[in-house]
């Protein structure tokens, strides 16, 4: 579904360059959910940015079921294929749109708010993402972080992609409310069929969602694992095992 | 439909539509700004104003250039409240007939200098670039003048006149606007929400217009409404100096202008205008703070 | 190193009855802290919570570094048997940074981008202490020495732009420990930091908080770490304590919260 080959990043300021992803390839199957997980600054977002244009300065080849990106192809096939949830739920929608907007401005833009059931829609996506319909009308100030990182989740699955890119979804959700996120995650995967690459710094919420991990450091892939090696601590790679040391809480010993 | 439930409906946590959500922000946006003694004063003196001169006809015992030159420089008295000017003219009814000038006046730049202001701020934000370098070094060349020189100099080849002093003041009162609506767009252009808008595919005139706009706005109004002071100001110096409003125009800058020469022994001709115009602009100064205060995030 | 100071002789700080309550906006009053009671000894007490639960509040307002808009009422806060209730304005200004010292989240916002790093140290210690410059530069140096900084005289000159997160934090802890507190509050101090980093800067608190044998105030909403590092828990939720207990049984807790948030961790 998902064949990356190949991609840098460079970003220049002035004289400076810096190369914030160097040269990572990467394929997903269709239905498959892939992990990137990195410390900051090891280019994980970054690798996001780039497949959906927000960050057009990078060279190599990206295909997305079978269609070609390149750095300024984002079109409207495109963006009904592939959609984002982003990090920061108070961040990511914007302050003075109601979730109806948010909701309905999506569809206007792909044409579709005019056709009869863009009502049906609307009603249907709030409730497949678990949001009641007394919500339709309020303002993000008044709903929760995780209410609102529902609307975000809703917004992103109205086009009905096939795609699904992850930026650090419930890392700043508190942890009863990361673990419904996670559900939902889960659930409209299996109800829609999902192709997911979740980009995370939690190895713990990796391991539970992907099949497959990549570890990203300094804008490099260092090795590829499946959920299960991770998880069963089955790797040489030395920054693999201190991830997980580091993930696994604090023991004076091992310090 | 009583108080109450109107009240209960405006602020209700599960809004039916789009109109009651948006007028129940309006509403809780309002009651903040009541807690407000200072920005309620400042509205209340705008309100009074508008009052005034929507009701100047009815208000004003005489005519404002009602002439009476066997009356002339009279202080106060039963007849005429304020006294008369050199012309015999009843000072209390040109102070209220001059109450529309300065509403007409400020009201006519702030509609001509917001949209102008916020439209080249926002482009240049959001276009970046070449497009931004040349619309912020015009921006900068007009504002390296100082206001009240560059609208005498525009008055000057325009010729005196209400009009044109209308027209200086735009000319010269947009910058600052332009500046304030790029320095707020540059923000939020860089939002998750903003990248989510062109994920979703919407087209830059769709998030310039539909996001990035309405949130410049709050920025403008307040920014609008603390100038209104210093706009009304610098229309009463044109008049003041003869080139903005003509006589027999009521308008309170000619007014002190007019009263100059008589001003040790008949001080109320030029007082009464000067105290006028001090309440004006204190009460739009009082209201913009007063909205800052609610529209503004930084300040919450 | 199993030091229960629990015994209530030897409590640094005790809490009684702390209220905190809001102001909306349209002008009704939210009570947020509903009077809660805890005290801290020589000892790493991690507190637990979500979003909400008033965890941050407790520590500020026994700091009395609130918000404008709320008002905190408390029966009793003592440190080492002294009433902080009743101190003035000007009292609690002295206290603060010499008896009691805070961490905050992120580094980048508690540090002033203006100053090199040197003089925010020397700054805080003259703050507290009737020493000279000098003196103050060379205590700032050993400062940075104790909380392992490499490159401490390079780190002295430094803008706290030129400094990573974890860099920031040492700072932070090296400028919140010089004046000797008997208590460090740490508020989500690693919250900001990548995992890795994160053990480095545990690992420093556990180091200098066991040698001075202070109190550790320890904010945090990640379960797995709190119950890693500290001695003893507080779990708060919607304003209330919930459940007490020591670090080592928090797996067993009882308390259906508790019980929630422990099923809702993931882990690996």
């Amino acid at each position: 579904m998902i064949s990356v080959r190949g991609l840098t990043v460079t970003f220049t300021n002035g004289e400076e360059k810096f190369v914030a992803v160097d040269d990572v390839s990467f394929d997903i199957a269709e239905g498959e959910s892939f992990g990137l997980v990195g410390e900051s600054g090891s280019g994980k977002s970054t690798i996001l940015k780039a497949m959906t244009g927000l960050v057009t300065s990078w060279t190599g080849e990206v295909s997305i079921n079978g269609m070609g990106v390149t750095p300024n192809s984002r079109s409207k096939s495109f963006c009904k294929l592939v959609q984002m949830v982003f990090q920061d739920p108070y961040g990511s929608l914007h302050p003075r749109h109601t979730v109806h907007r948010v909701l309905s401005e999506t569809l206007a833009i792909h044409g579709l708010d005019k056709s009869a059931d863009s009502e049906t829609k609307i009603t249907e996506v709030l409730e497949s993402v678990g949001l009641e319909s007394a919500m339709r009308f309020r303002y993000p100030h008044q709903l929760s972080g995780g209410q609102r990182q529902r609307v975000a989740i809703a917004r992103a699955v109205i086009l009905e992609p096939l795609v699904l890119l992850l930026d650090e979804p419930t890392s700043a959700l508190d942890v009863s409310v990361q673990a419904e996120v996670l559900d939902l995650f889960e659930k409209l995967r299996d109800e829609r069929g999902l192709t997911m690459l979740l980009v995370t710094h939690d190895l713990a919420v990796v391991a539970r969602m992907c099949g497959r991990i990549a570890v990203m450091r300094a804008g490099k892939l260092e090795e590829q694992v499946t959920a299960n090696q991770l998880r069963a601590g089955d790797t040489d790679n030395a920054y693999t095992q201190h991830l997980l040391v580091a993930s696994r809480g604090f023991q004076r010993s091992e310090v | 439909m009583n108080v109450k439930s109107t009240i209960e409906w405006l602020v209700s946590d599960e809004p039916q539509s789009a109109r009651q959500a948006w007028l129940g922000q309006l509403f809780i946006g309002f009651r903040a700004f009541q807690q407000n003694v200072l920005g309620m004063t400042g509205l209340g003196i705008v309100l009074g104003i508008i009052i005034i001169a929507a009701l100047a006809p009815v208000i004003a015992p005489y005519a404002p250039d009602a002439q009476d030159l066997s009356h002339r420089l009279e202080p106060s008295s039963a007849q005429h409240w304020l006294g008369t000017d050199e012309f015999g003219r009843d000072i209390f009814s040109r102070i209220i007939y001059g109450t529309t000038y300065t509403l007409q006046f400020v009201t006519l730049v702030i509609v001509a200098i917001a949209p102008i202001g916020l439209l080249i701020g926002v482009t240049a934000a959001y276009a970046g670039g070449v497009v931004d370098h040349i619309l912020m070094r015009i921006t900068d060349i007009f504002l390296s003048f100082p206001r009240l020189i560059l609208a005498l100099a525009f008055v000057a080849t325009l010729g005196p006149g209400l009009g044109n002093a209308m027209i200086a003041i735009v000319l010269t009162a947009w910058p600052p606007y332009a500046r304030v609506a790029r320095a707020e767009a540059l923000r939020i252009r860089n939002s998750d929400f903003i990248s989510a808008a062109k994920i979703a595919g919407a087209p830059p005139r769709r998030i310039v217009l539909g996001h990035i706009v309405p949130l410049c706005i709050p920025t403008i109004i307040v920014r609008g409404s603390l100038d209104m002071g210093s706009i009304i100001l610098t229309a009463a110096s044109l008049g003041f100096l003869g080139l903005g409003a003509q006589p027999p125009q009521p308008e309170w800058g000619a007014m002190i202008s007019a009263g100059r020469q008589y001003f040790l022994e008949q001080w109320w001709i030029s007082t009464i205008p000067g105290i006028a115009i001090c309440i004006a602009t204190i009460g739009f100064n009082l209201l913009g703070d007063g909205l800052r205060d609610v529209l503004d995030p930084k300040y919450r | 190193m199993n030091r229960s100071a629990n015994d209530g002789m030897n409590n640094l700080i005790e809490v009684e009855n702390l209220r905190v309550s809001f102001r909306t906006r349209l002008g009704e009053e939210s009570e947020v802290l509903h009077g809660i009671s805890f005290n801290v000894g020589h000892e790493k007490l991690g507190i637990v919570g979500e979003s909400g639960s008033g965890k941050s509040i407790t520590a500020r307002s026994i700091l009395r570094i609130m918000p404008p808009g709320s008002s905190t009422t408390a029966d009793s806060i003592s440190f080492k048997g002294r009433e902080l209730t009743t101190l003035s304005e000007k009292e609690m200004c002295k206290f603060r940074g010499k008896h009691i010292s805070m961490i905050m989240q992120d580094p980048k916002y508690s540090l002033n981008p203006t100053m090199r790093i040197g003089d925010q140290i020397a700054e805080m210690l003259r703050l507290h202490t009737k020493i000279g410059k000098k003196e103050a530069l060379d205590r700032s140096l050993a400062a940075l020495e104790s909380v392992h900084m490499r490159d401490p005289e390079r780190v002295m000159r430094a803008y706290p732009l030129e400094l990573s997160g974890g860099m920031g934090q040492r700072v932070m802890i090296a400028m919140m420990l010089i004046t000797a507190p008997g208590l460090l509050i740490a508020d989500e101090p690693t919250s900001a930091l990548d995992v890795s980093v994160q053990l480095q800067i545990l690992s420093l608190l556990d180091e200098l908080v066991t040698k001075s044998n202070m109190g550790l105030m320890f904010i945090s909403h990640a379960l797995h770490m709190v119950s890693s590092f500290c001695d003893r828990v507080i779990v708060m939720y919607k304003g209330n304590i919930v459940e007490t207990c020591a670090a080592s049984e928090l797996a067993n807790a009882t308390h259906p919260y508790t019980r929630r948030l422990l099923d809702a961790t993931e882990t690996i």
